[in-house]
C-alpha cells in the first residue's frame, strides 16, 4: 500500500537499522573478547 | 442542603484519618510494624540512617505538593461544577521553575551523599581483619591474624520451617557459630565467595556488600554498642538463600580475647 | 495499486482461523498482541499469586524453594516480555498507523512474523517449567555463576529471550520505518501526537538495547555448553561484567516499559481535561532526553558489586539526573489538569491513578540512587515496592486507561462505566494493600527472593497477600468489560469523547479494516 517513494525510504531506513543491531549485538560479545 | 452533609461527612473523615495517623506513628518505634530502618550502632549505619531520614523528608514533602495540587485541580476544575477549560497550553517561566529548582534540590542532596559515600569506602587504618567467604548455604569465616576459623550456618530446626514445631523468637536469625567482635575497633572485612554471589548484610552495623567468588570485596565496620545483631545473605544464591542468616556478637576487649583463645584451643 | 483493486479489499475482511494466522492487517495484529498480553498478565499472575500465597505466613507451606524461585523469576520473565511489552506493541499496532494518518505499518508481512515468535517463545519458557531442574530460578536477572548451575530450564530460557528479542527488534525496525516515511504529508515531526513520539524513542531503545542483552545471554550460552569462562573467574572471566552488560540493556528497558505509557497519558489527560498538552514540545525533549541519559546509569542497579569509588559517584550523579526531565513530565501533565473542564470517565481516573502513584515509584527511585543509602535498600523489599508501583502503575494502569479509551474505536460500543469504575476502584485500592507495606519490609530488612522470613515481617506480608489475591480476581473484571463491549453495548460516535484531538476519531466507530487508503489533510 505505499507509494515507490515510500518504499524506498523504508529500504533505506530497516537497512540501516538492520546493520546497527547486528553491530550492536557482535560489538558486545566482540568487546570482551579482545 | 446535602452538599453541606457531604462536607460535613468529609471534614470527620479527614478528621479521623488525622487521628489514626497520631495514634498510629510513635507505633513505629516498635519492631513488629516496623517503619523504618533498624536502629543503627555503627558510624556508617548512623550516616546512612540520617542520610535517609533526609531524602525520605525532601521525598515526602515533594509528594505532598505534587498530589497537593493533584486532588486541588480534581476538586476544583471540574465539569460537574462549570469550571471553563482555559487554553493555555505553554508557560516559559513556568517549565523554567519547575526545572531549576528540582535542580537545586538534587544539588542539596548529592552534597551529604557524597560525603557519606567517601567516609564509607575508607578501609584505611583497622585494627583488624576478617575475611567471609560466602557459601551455598553458610557463611565461612576467618579471623586471618588470628588463625581462627569456622562455618556458620542456620541453628532453626526444620521442625520449626516446615511447622510443626512453635517458631522461636529469633526464628531463621539464629545461626551454629556466632561471629563475635570486640567493640569500638574498626573491622576491615574481606568478602569472597566460593560457589555463586552471596551478600553479606546486617543492617544495624551499616552496608551490605557483594561476596563473589574469585575477587575480593572489601567494607569495614565499628561498632559503637555492645549487643548481639543479625543480618541475611542479600544476593540470590540458589535455594536456601533465604537459609543462610549472618549474627554478630560485639563484644568487650577482654571478653573478645577470651573467646579468640577459647577458639584456638579448639583447633 | 489501482482503485478497483483497493476498493475490493476494503469490503473483504477473511474469516476463521486463517485470518488470524496469516493477517498482515495492522488492527488484527494489534488485537493478537493485545489478547497474547493478557492471557500473559494473567499467567504471570497466577505466578505472583503462588508467591503471595507461600509469604502469607512464615514457614514454608505451599511450594519448596526451588520453585519458589521459579515462580520468582518467570513471574518476572512473562510480566515484563510476555505482558507489559507486547501490550505496548499492540497499541503501537492499533494506533500509530491511524495516528500519522497511513493505510498500516510499512512491513506488514514482518509484522505478522514478529508477533506469531511470541506465543512460540513463551511456550519454551512455560515449558522450561516442566524439565528436569525446572525453570530457570536464579531471577530474571539470571546472573552467573548461579545462572550456569540450573538445568536445561535455563538454556529454554535463553532461547525464549533470544526469540522475544528478536521479535522486539523487528517490531521496532517496522514502527520506526512506518513513522520516518509513512505519514500524511502535512504531519511534521512536531505535529504528531505524543503517543507516536514516545513509541519512535522507545522503538530507538529497543534496536540499540536488545541486542546488548542477547549478547549477554548469548555468552552466557557458551559459558554454560560450550566451553568459555566469560563470567567465570576461575577461568579468567568476571561475574560482574554479566552485570554491567545486562544492566547496560536493563536501565534503557525499563524506559522501554514506560515511554508508551507516558504517550498514552499524554493522550488521555488532554481529552478529559478539555484542554490542550502543556508543553508539548518539552514533553518530546524531555521524553528524548529520559532515552539517552537512560544509557549512563545502568551501575544503580549494582551499587553494592564493589565499584571503585568514582564509578559509584558518577553513576549516583546521573541517576538523580534523570528525576529532572521525569519531574518535567510530571509537572506538564498537572499543568494540563490545572484550569481544565475535568470529567472522570474510567480512562481518566487511570491517567490520574497513573501519573499519581508513578509519581510514588519515582519518588522512591529518588532515594534509591543515593548510593549510601541504598547499601541498606538493596536487594530488599524497598526495591520490589518501587518497581512494582512504576511498572504496575506507571505501564500497566496506563495500559488499562488505554484500553478503556479506545476499546469503542476498537468494538464500536461504549464499554460499561460502572464495571469499569469498579475494576478501577478494586484494582488501585488493592495494589496499594499489597505493596505500601513492602517499602516498610524493606526497611525493617526482609531480604528479596525468599521464600520464607523471621517473625519481624509477618504482619506485613499477611497484609501484603490479602492485598494480592484480590488484586489479582479484580482483573477478571476487565476481561468482562472488554468481552461485554465486543459483543455490543451502547452505539460508539467516530469522535466517542468530547472533541478529542487526534487522526483515529476522524473514523468511524468500530474503524474500518482499512483506513486511510487515501491520506488525510493534516494542517
Amino acid at each position: 500500500m505505499a507509494t515507490d517513494a515510500q518504499k524506498a525510504g523504508i529500504r533505506k531506513t530497516v537497512t540501516f537499522l538492520v546493520i546497527f543491531v547486528v553491530a550492536v549485538f557482535a560489538w558486545s560479545i566482540i568487546k570482551y573478547l579482545i | 442542603m446535602i452538599a453541606k452533609r457531604f462536607n460535613k461527612l468529609r471534614t470527620a473523615l479527614f478528621a479521623a484519618a488525622g487521628a489514626i495517623v497520631i495514634w498510629v506513628a510513635p507505633g513505629t518505634a516498635q519492631a513488629e510494624w516496623g517503619l523504618n530502618l533498624q536502629r543503627p550502632v555503627t558510624e556508617i549505619a548512623r550516616v546512612q540512617f540520617d542520610l535517609h531520614m533526609l531524602i525520605m523528608y525532601i521525598v515526602t514533602v515533594i509528594g505532598i505538593i505534587v498530589f497537593g495540587v493533584m486532588f486541588y485541580s480534581i476538586a476544583k476544575f471540574r465539569k460537574s461544577k462549570g469550571a471553563q477549560p482555559a487554553k493555555f497550553s505553554h508557560s516559559t517561566k513556568a517549565e523554567v521553575l519547575w526545572t531549576v529548582i528540582p535542580t537545586l534540590i538534587l544539588i542539596g542532596m548529592a552534597v551529604p551523599s557524597t560525603k557519606a559515600l567517601l567516609l564509607m569506602e575508607d578501609t584505611t587504618d583497622s585494627d583488624m581483619v576478617l575475611k567471609v567467604t560466602g557459601y551455598q548455604w553458610g557463611w565461612q569465616y576467618d579471623y586471618m591474624e588470628e588463625d581462627v576459623s569456622f562455618f556458620s550456618k542456620l541453628a532453626t530446626p526444620q521442625s520449626q520451617i516446615t511447622g510443626t514445631e512453635t517458631k522461636g523468637e529469633n526464628y531463621l536469625l539464629e545461626v551454629n557459630n556466632h561471629v563475635v567482635l570486640p567493640v569500638g575497633k574498626k573491622v576491615r572485612l574481606l568478602l569472597t565467595a566460593k560457589d555463586v554471589i552471596h551478600a553479606w548484610w546486617v543492617p544495624q552495623l551499616g552496608g551490605k556488600k557483594d561476596a563473589i567468588p574469585g575477587f575480593i570485596n572489601e567494607m569495614w565496620i565499628r561498632a559503637d554498642e555492645t549487643g548481639t545483631y543479625r543480618g541475611q545473605c542479600a544476593e540470590l544464591c540458589g535455594k536456601d538463600h533465604g537459609y543462610m542468616p549472618i549474627v554478630v556478637d560485639v563484644v568487650e576487649e577482654a571478653e573478645y580475647q577470651a573467646w579468640i583463645e577459647s577458639q584456638k584451643k579448639k583447633s | 495499486m489501482s482503485t478497483a483493486v483497493a476498493d475490493h479489499h476494503h469490503d473483504e475482511v477473511p474469516k476463521g482461523i486463517t485470518r488470524w494466522l496469516f493477517t498482515t492487517n495492522h488492527k488484527d495484529i494489534g488485537t493478537l498482541y493485545l489478547w497474547f498480553s493478557f492471557i500473559m498478565f494473567l499467567v504471570g499472575g497466577a505466578m505472583a499469586l503462588v508467591i503471595r500465597a507461600e509469604l502469607f505466613q512464615p514457614g514454608l507451606q505451599v511450594v519448596d524453594p526451588h520453585f519458589y524461585n521459579q515462580m520468582v523469576t518467570v513471574h518476572a520473565l512473562i510480566m515484563i516480555f510476555g505482558a507489559v511489552m507486547p501490550g505496548f506493541v499492540g497499541f503501537a499496532n492499533w494506533m500509530l498507523p491511524m495516528m500519522v494518518g497511513a493505510p498500516d505499518m510499512a512491513l506488514p508481512r514482518m509484522n505478522n512474523w514478529s508477533f506469531w515468535l511470541l506465543p512460540f517463545a513463551t511456550s519454551l519458557l512455560i515449558a522450561s517449567l516442566f524439565v528436569p531442574g525446572g525453570g530457570p530460578a536464579a531471577g530474571w536477572t539470571i546472573y552467573p555463576p548461579l545462572s550456569v548451575q540450573g538445568g536445561m530450564g535455563v538454556d529454554l530460557a535463553i532461547f525464549t529471550i533470544h526469540i522475544l528479542g528478536m521479535s522486539s527488534i523487528l517490531g521496532a525496525i517496522n514502527i520506526i520505518a512506518t513513522i520516518m516515511n509513512m505519514r500524511a504529508p502535512g504531519m511534521t515531526l512536531m505535529k504528531m501526537p505524543l503517543f507516536v513520539w514516545t513509541w519512535v524513542i522507545t522503538a530507538f531503545l529497543l534496536i540499540a538495547a536488545m541486542p546488548v542483552l542477547a549478547g549477554a545471554v548469548t555468552m552466557l550460552l557458551t559459558d554454560r555448553h560450550f566451553g568459555t569462562a566469560f563470567f567465570s573467574a576461575a577461568g579468567g572471566g568476571d561475574p560482574v561484567m554479566f552485570q554491567h552488560i545486562f544492566w547496560f540493556f536493563g536501565h534503557p528497558e525499563v524506559y522501554i516499559l514506560i515511554l508508551p505509557a507516558f504517550g498514552i497519558i499524554s493522550q488521555i489527560i488532554p481529552t478529559f481535561a478539555r484542554k490542550p498538552l502543556f508543553g508539548y514540545s518539552s514533553m518530546v525533549f524531555a521524553t528524548a532526553g529520559i532515552a539517552f541519559l537512560s544509557f549512563i546509569v545502568w551501575a544503580h542497579h549494582m551499587y553494592t558489586v564493589g565499584m571503585p569509588l568514582s564509578g559509584e559517584l558518577f553513576f549516583m550523579y546521573s541517576t538523580m539526573l534523570i528525576a529532572i526531565p521525569t519531574g518535567v513530565k510530571i509537572f506538564n501533565w498537572l499543568a494540563t489538569m490545572w484550569r481544565g473542564s475535568m470529567t472522570f470517565e474510567t480512562p481518566m481516573l487511570y491517567a490520574i491513578a497513573t501519573v499519581a502513584l508513578f509519581t510514588v515509584g519515582g519518588l522512591t527511585g529518588l532515594m534509591m540512587s543515593i548510593t549510601p543509602a541504598d547499601f541498606q535498600y538493596h536487594d530488599t523489599y524497598f526495591i520490589v515496592a518501587h518497581f512494582h508501583y512504576v511498572i504496575f502503575c506507571g505501564s500497566v494502569l496506563a495500559m488499562f486507561g488505554g484500553v478503556y479509551y479506545w476499546l469503542p474505536k476498537w468494538t464500536g460500543h461504549m464499554y460499561d462505566e460502572t464495571l469499569g469504575k469498579w475494576h478501577f476502584w478494586l484494582t488501585v485500592i488493592a495494589f496499594n494493600v499489597t505493596f505500601f507495606p513492602q517499602h516498610f519490609l524493606g526497611f525493617a530488612g526482609m531480604p528479596r527472593r525468599i521464600p520464607d522470613y523471621a517473625l519481624q515481617f509477618a504482619e506485613f506480608n499477611m497484609v501484603s497477600s490479602i492485598g494480592g489475591f484480590v488484586l489479582g480476581f479484580s482483573q477478571l473484571i476487565l476481561l468482562w468489560v472488554v468481552i461485554k463491549a465486543i459483543r455490543g453495548g451502547k452505539k460508539a460516535t467516530a469522535e466517542v469523547w468530547d472533541n478529542p484531538e487526534g487522526l483515529e476519531w476522524t473514523v468511524p466507530s468500530p474503524a474500518p479494516y482499512h483506513t486511510f487508503a487515501t491520506a488525510p489533510e493534516v494542517r
